[in-house]
Order: structure tokens, then sequence, then C-alpha cells
């Protein structure tokens, strides 16, 4: 699914001016919002949607630095660490039992506020299977929790005054969602 | 480019670079709706989830009520205050409603508008043309709507319906008082239909479907199941140019000579179902062949399979499922199929009278790909069958066989053993025993295993399922009398993501299989029918582990009492459905199941402690329930005004005379069932 663009572009780097040959791995660098400079390998780059349109649109070269001013170091660290993981293990075979391994210890120590961080930074960097990943994974801690819970484990502040409270509640009877049919 | 992907995060944001991650602020203000959004779509599996996200503070309230997108409300009393909460709904699905009324329907159009794309009134009443118009004329964008059941309306609000310009899906199964005049105003006003079913609609003949071949070009799907239809209608229904999907079950108008139409046209189907037309036979089956797209045909309950007709599908070479269940078989038959070019994926010998060893070797010889195989009933095959289904479709993922009652156990072994991909297997009444159950053990894609009647298995086998069958969704150990609480604990255990298990007349079972039961906390579906030794306390268990509750039958668990019912009343917030007889609930224990907003259907014979007030009392309480079952001496005791406001509510009384049974044992009964058989 290249862009012309992209093709071009790839075309000019495979044949560049100093000879870089085909072999030797592409890197890009970035700097963060907290001024870190990162080196990353070409092929996980590209797994960041803005980052692939930053450099093909334009047919910017490598050589640039691109700012990501909306991203922190550590944030991004964790975001090089899940897309490269992804990338290897993306031909693989065992594909799918070797990412849920991954994923389970990638989230394992983290808080549901460092969650909320990289999910905003998923979000930015546009990266589709990523950011589901952690929504998934902040929906897991909400799930089967009660409000006071929900509210402590993100930091939210109760605004409902008393009555409000009570009458959201008992609303409407709840109403449901994927009906089986077939039970009657 | 970099620069509008910036613009995606709010202003605040900017500060994060300064604070440290871990302080307490609140976290969720820096995210867009659009990021809290697809949390929430993660967050489906339980209503309860939405509702506490909801509730913790009011911008996720309002959030919430904008990410909606389906609602099933169960009271269309709520409607108007829902709707004003809810403004992006796009699918209202009303089957929790018997009740909807033609101000309901028009309060939804004046709300919803152009929001609106789908509807269900599948399971509702009282509404008539005025209200379907009103949903025609003002959503603009509903193009589906099911108003299959709709027994009361008329041709007049077919016309009604005839201005929703984009409908696309109709479903109208069972409106017999509709008839040609009203499909005929369908068909000049809903050009764009695609899928519609008519299916039982006994007012509608050759000249509505005529109509409706002639107006609606873009149908894919159409079901004219037992209707008067004959050959005059089928040329323009063959001459549709997408139809792919054609289902004219049951109509005995329809015979050889009228498929002789298909000839000339009907390029584009890929499915035909003619079960139950009995004047087909293989002449007209013959004039199928000039299809060629024709990949899945339904012929159950027809003529009898026979040489003539298999050749007579021979060159349908796109054909990859059949289903001939209830039709008689011959062994010239079976062969014949076996040597077609075409290689079947599904096939279904379900009842068919005539399935012999030699009849199905030969035809498995030809048929390798096989991924699902139905052979319930087929009682003259042996050993040597299985051997043969084993060895050749190694890539079974679906195997039925119920009540093949030659099959010795020993034939149980090579499942397991040879087709690991399987997925679903019925080995309902047969006569498997430990060591099939743990080679089958070994089939770790099993989602669903039915062992129903299956005397010869315990504990053992059923243990080691439990440790091999990790995807396990359903369970059916019914009347298998040899299961006690360490079988079922193992398959608690292994299996988290149980869903549904019946346990049902399996006496040896205690409150300590409930307790592990409760760890799966998806279980939708329990039914622990006369377990005599389970009581309040087990019940309680799952009541508080699995939240997700929606049918419970406890009948003749004469050891559960209102105890039981007061933790279901707490925590089951989804309980749909429950069969209370023969227990020890009185008036109390029913009352507290008010408490449980969407309790439909209810079933209560023979309750000792019932009286004829605590009865009245707690209908009058559950507002939702559309059905229940109970004893005909109530009718007189209970005043008939009552009976008829709840009528009128929507709920429908079925009324028992059955005396106190008490319970045969197993061999008995079977014997009892073997002999019903001719």
């Amino acid at each position: 699914m290249s862009t012309p663009a992209e093709n071009e572009a790839s075309i000019k780097q495979e044949s560049g001016p100093s000879g870089t040959v085909q072999d030797k791995p592409k890197k890009i660098v970035v700097r963060t919002g907290d001024g870190e400079v990162f080196e990353l390998k070409e092929e996980v780059a590209m797994e960041m949607e803005t980052i692939k349109t930053f450099f093909m649109e334009d047919n910017i070269s490598y050589e640039t630095v691109m700012p990501l001013t909306n991203v922190d170091s550590w944030e991004l660290v964790k975001v090089i660490e899940y897309c490269s993981k992804y990338v290897e293990l993306k031909n693989k075979e065992n594909f799918h039992k070797e990412l849920k391994a991954f994923q389970d210890e990638f989230v394992k120590s983290m808080s549901p506020k460092t969650l909320l961080s990289l999910s905003n930074v998923a979000n930015y960097l546009e990266i589709k299977y990523f950011l589901d990943f952690i929504c998934q994974a902040i929906a897991d801690h909400i799930k089967s929790k009660d409000v006071e819970y929900v509210r402590e484990l993100f930091g939210v502040e109760n605004d409902f005054t008393e009555e409000e409270y009570e009458m959201a509640k008992t609303e409407a009877p709840w109403a449901h969602e994927n009906l089986d049919k077939d039970l009657y | 480019m970099a620069t509008t992907t910036e613009l995606k995060l709010s202003p605040p944001l900017q500060s994060i670079k300064t604070q440290k991650p871990i302080s307490n602020t609140n976290f969720f203000h820096f995210l867009s709706d659009e990021l809290i959004f697809i949390i929430l779509d993660f967050l489906n599996s339980n209503p309860t989830d939405r509702k506490s996200f909801s509730l913790v503070c009011k911008s996720f309230y309002s959030i919430e009520s904008k990410h909606r997108r389906t609602l099933t409300p169960l009271r269309s009393d709520h409607l108007p205050s829902i709707l004003t909460r809810y403004t992006s709904l796009t699918r209202l699905d009303l089957t929790l409603c018997p009740r909807v009324t033609d101000s309901s329907l028009i309060t939804i159009s004046n709300a919803c508008k152009s929001n609106l794309q789908s509807i269900d009134l599948s399971r509702s009443k009282y509404f008539s043309g005025a209200g379907l118009q009103s949903l025609a004329v003002n959503c603009k964008n509903m193009v589906e709507i099911d108003l299959s059941n709709a027994t009361e309306l008329k041709d007049s609000a077919a016309a009604a319906l005839a201005e929703a310009k984009n409908l696309e899906r109709l479903w109208l199964g069972r409106c017999k008082q509709i008839t040609d005049m009203g499909v005929g105003c369908i068909a000049v006003g809903c050009r764009k239909l695609k899928l519609i079913s008519l299916k039982w609609c006994l007012g509608v003949d050759d000249l509505g479907v005529e109509l409706l071949a002639l107006k609606c070009k873009d149908l894919r799907s159409l079901d004219l199941s037992y209707l008067p239809i004959t050959d005059k209608c089928l040329p323009s229904i063959f001459e549709l140019p997408y139809l792919e999907d054609l289902v004219l079950e049951g109509c005995f108008g329809i015979d050889d000579d009228s498929l002789a139409a298909f000839k000339h046209g009907c390029k584009s189907l890929k499915k035909l179902d003619i079960s139950s037309c009995q004047n087909i036979s293989h002449n007209g089956l013959a004039s199928l062949t000039s299809g060629g797209v024709l990949e899945q045909l339904v012929l159950s309950h027809g003529s009898p399979v026979t040489l003539a007709l298999a050749d007579s599908l021979k060159r349908l070479t796109m054909l990859h499922s059949i289903k001939l269940d209830g039709c008689s078989i011959t062994y010239a038959g079976l062969q014949a199929i076996g040597s077609w070019c075409m290689s079947l994926r599904d096939l279904s010998l379900s009842k068919c009278p005539g399935v012999t060893d030699d009849g199905l070797s030969s035809l498995l010889t030809k048929h390798k790909d096989l991924r699902k195989l139905d052979i319930t009933c087929c009682r003259k095959i042996t050993y040597a069958s299985i051997d043969h289904i084993t060895v050749s479709c190694t890539a079974l993922t679906s195997l039925r066989m119920e009540s093949c009652t030659l099959v010795p156990r020993e034939a149980f072994v090579l499942i397991g053993q040879r087709c690991g991909l399987l997925e679903e297997i019925d080995i309902t009444d047969n006569e498997i025993d430990d060591e099939g159950l743990k080679s089958i053990s070994r089939c770790s894609e099993l989602t669903s295993l039915k062992l129903g009647i299956c005397l010869n298995i315990t504990d053992e086998g059923v243990s080691q399922v439990g440790m091999g069958c990790s995807k396990l969704v359903e369970l059916d150990l019914y009347r298998c009398t040899g299961i006690t609480d360490s079988g079922i604990s193992a398959v608690a255990r292994g299996c988290p993501g149980l869903e549904m298990i019946n346990i049902a007349y399996c006496k040896d079972i205690t409150d300590s299989s409930l307790i592990s039961l409760s760890k799966c906390s998806s279980l939708n579906t329990v039914e622990s029918r006369g377990c005599p030794l389970i009581t309040s306390l087990g019940l309680a268990a799952i009541a508080v582990g699995c939240k997700q509750l929606v049918k419970l039958d406890i009948k003749k668990c004469i050891n559960i009492d209102d105890a039981g019912m007061i933790p279901l009343a707490h925590f089951s917030q989804n309980l749909r459905q429950i069969n209370l007889s023969y227990t020890s609930v009185t008036d109390v224990g029913l009352l507290s199941l008010a408490s449980i907003s969407c309790l439909q259907s209810l079933t209560i014979l023979h309750l000792k402690g019932l009286t004829a007030s605590g009865l009245a009392a707690a209908l009058l309480a559950c507002g939702g329930l559309t059905k229940v079952k109970l004893q005909a001496t109530f009718k007189s005791l209970v005043p008939q005004a009552l009976f008829e406001h709840f009528e009128a509510r929507g709920c429908l009384f079925q009324w028992r005379d059955k005396f106190f049974r008490a319970e045969l044992d197993p061999q008995c009964w079977k014997l009892q069932l073997e002999d019903a058989i001719p």
C-alpha cells in the first residue's frame, strides 16, 4: 500500500549519494519533549504512522531530526520496546502466543496512570495495534470494579451532588447489550 | 504534517512534561473523548462495568452517554428519559419490551431522527401502522427493522412502512394478516431492499412475491418459507440479478416443473434451502446444475436421496455444504455422493434412515476435507464408521453423533487420537467411557462438549477434559450420574472461560461443585435440575461469583430455599430466566426476586410454600415478566382482573396440570425413551 511518494523516497535512499548500501539498517532520529535524542531502526519507526507520514509525505531526508514534543523519553522507551518486539514477532509462527506472553509481561507492573499516558502517546504517534492494546489494558483495570475503585484508580473526583448521584443511579433500570435470543 | 497531528492533544498536555506521571491529578481530562471512546469499546462484556464508569463523575457520565450506540431498554415507559440521555443511538433493541405502543414509536422517531439505523420489534406488540409511519418518515437512515411475530399488523401498516425509502433489511415472519397488497406497497416503496423474510406470511402468494421480484432488484436474500406460492412467481425470482440466498422451506406448491425456470436465470445464487418440499425430486434438482455457483444446499426432510438424486447434483462444482436431515438414503446414493468431483466441507446426515457403515465409507473416500459432520441418530453405524471418519477427515472441527447406539466405547478413543482440531463434539446418549473421554481431552481447541446421558463416564474422564480443554465454553453432563464434585471442580479450574454448564440429575453433586463453578466468571447458564444435595449456600456462591448469570434452572433442587434467593436478588442483575419448580422457595423468596429488573421468564410449578397472595405480590412487583409457567390451580385463586392486568403489561401465562412425579432412575428412563422410538 505504499504511495508513489513513498516509493520514490525509498528509491532515493537506496541509491544515496554516499552509496549507502541496502544492507546497513537505516536509522531515524527523533527528539522527545524533554530534550532526549533517540535513534530508531527504520522498520520500527515506520510502525508509527506519524513518523512515517512526516518523512514520506514530503520526502524529508532521514538526516532530519524529527521533533516529538508531546512525547516524554520514558514513554518513547516503552513504545520502542513494544514496537520492536511486535516487528520481531510479526512473521513468526507462534505470533499470537508469543505476543500474548510479551503483552502480559509488558503491562504487569504498569500503573493505570502509566497506561493512560501511554494511550495518549499511542494516539499521537498513531500506532493502532499499540493503542488498542493499551486501551484494552485500561479497560481490564476497570472491569468488574465498583465506582469508588474506578474513581481512586484514575484520581478522579466525584462531582455529583447526592441527589444527582441517586438520580443517575436509579435513572433507568439498566439496559443490556448483546442479547442471546436463543435462550428462549 | 506533524503539526496537524499535534493538534489532537488538548493544550493541558504540554504541562505533563514537567509533572511526574505519578501525581494525583485527574488524568482523564488529558485524554480526548476519542480515546475514552476506544477504552469504552473494550468495556463491552458486562453492562454493569459501563454503569460504574458512568457514575464516576459528570464528565464520564456524559461521555458514556455520547458513546453508546446500541441500547436494549428494559421497559418501554422509560424510553423518554433514556432517549434524552443517549443521543447517538443507532440501534434500538426492544425485545425486552413486550408492550410497545404507537406513542412509544413516535417518541423514538422524534428523539433519534436520522441517527436510528436499526430497530428490533420482534418480541413486541400493541403498535400499528401509525407508529411505523412515524419511524419511516422521521428516521431517514433506518435500514433495518425486525417486525417478526407482529400478528396484528395489517396491509395498512405495510403501506406506512413503505415510506422508509432507505430500508434494506426487513423481517416480517408470521405477519399472517399481511397480503399481496401490503407486500406490493413495500415493493414499490422500499426499492433498496436487500433482505426480506416473509416466512409464514400465509396471506402472501404469487402476486406479492412477483411484485417484490420485479421492483426490488437489489435483493440478495429472500425467505419465502411456507408461503402458498407456486411456479408462477419463480421465473421472476430467478431473474433477480444479485440473489444469493433463497429459502423455500415448506413451499408445497413448488414442484419439479417449477424449478425448470432456474435454467434461464439465477447465476448468483449461492445458498438454496428447499427443505420439506415433498414435491421436489431429482428431476427438479437436475435443473439446478446450470446455476454453477451454488455453494450451500439444504434438502432436509425431502425426497429420498437415491443414486438419481445424488447424480443430479454432481455438476454443482462449487457446492461445499449439504444438509440431508431426515431424508432416507440408499447405499447407492451415498456412493454417488462419494464420487462427486467437489469436496464437501459440511455434511449433515442427521436422522437419515439408511446410513450404514458401507455407505458412509464409500462417501468418505472422496470427502476428506470435511470440517463439519452430523450423523445424529444414525443407528446403524458401528466402530468401522468412526474408524473411517477419523482416518479420512482429520480436519474435522465439528462432529455431532448423538444416539449412534451401535458405536462401541472403544471407537471414541479414535476421535481424540486422530481429530485434534475438533471444536464442537456432541456425543449425547452414547456408550463412551473414561478412556474415550481422556482421548477427547487432547482436543485443545474444544469449545463445546455434549455428553448428556453418557452413563459410562466418571470423574476420571471429566477431570481430564478439565485439564486438556482450556477453551471449553459449553459442557453438557445431563443425567451423567457418574459425575461428582471432583470432576466438576477439575473442569471449573481448568476451563475459566466456561459459559454454560448442565449438571441436571447428577445426583451426587453438592455445594462444593457450585463453589468451584463460581470461579468461572463468564458463566451465563447453569442447569442443575434434580440435584438434591445442592443448598442455598452453593447457589449464593454462584450468585456472587457469576455476575453474568442469565439463565438458571434449579428445578427439583429441594434443599434450595428463600435463603438462596436473597443473594440472587442482590447480585444476579443479568438474570432473565429462572426455573424454581419443586424447590423450597416460598412467597418471601419469590418476592425478593423482584429486584432483578430484567427477569422475564419464571417457572414456578409445585412450590409448596407459595400462596395465592404471595404469587400476586411477586407478579405485581416483577414488572418485566413476559412468561410465567405455573399451576392451573392458581387460576381460580387469584382475581381474574389481576391476570388481565398482567397480560396487558405483556405477560403470558402457561398453565400446567402436572401431578408431582417421583424421579425415575436413569436406566429405567432410558428404556422408556427407547421404547418410544419406532
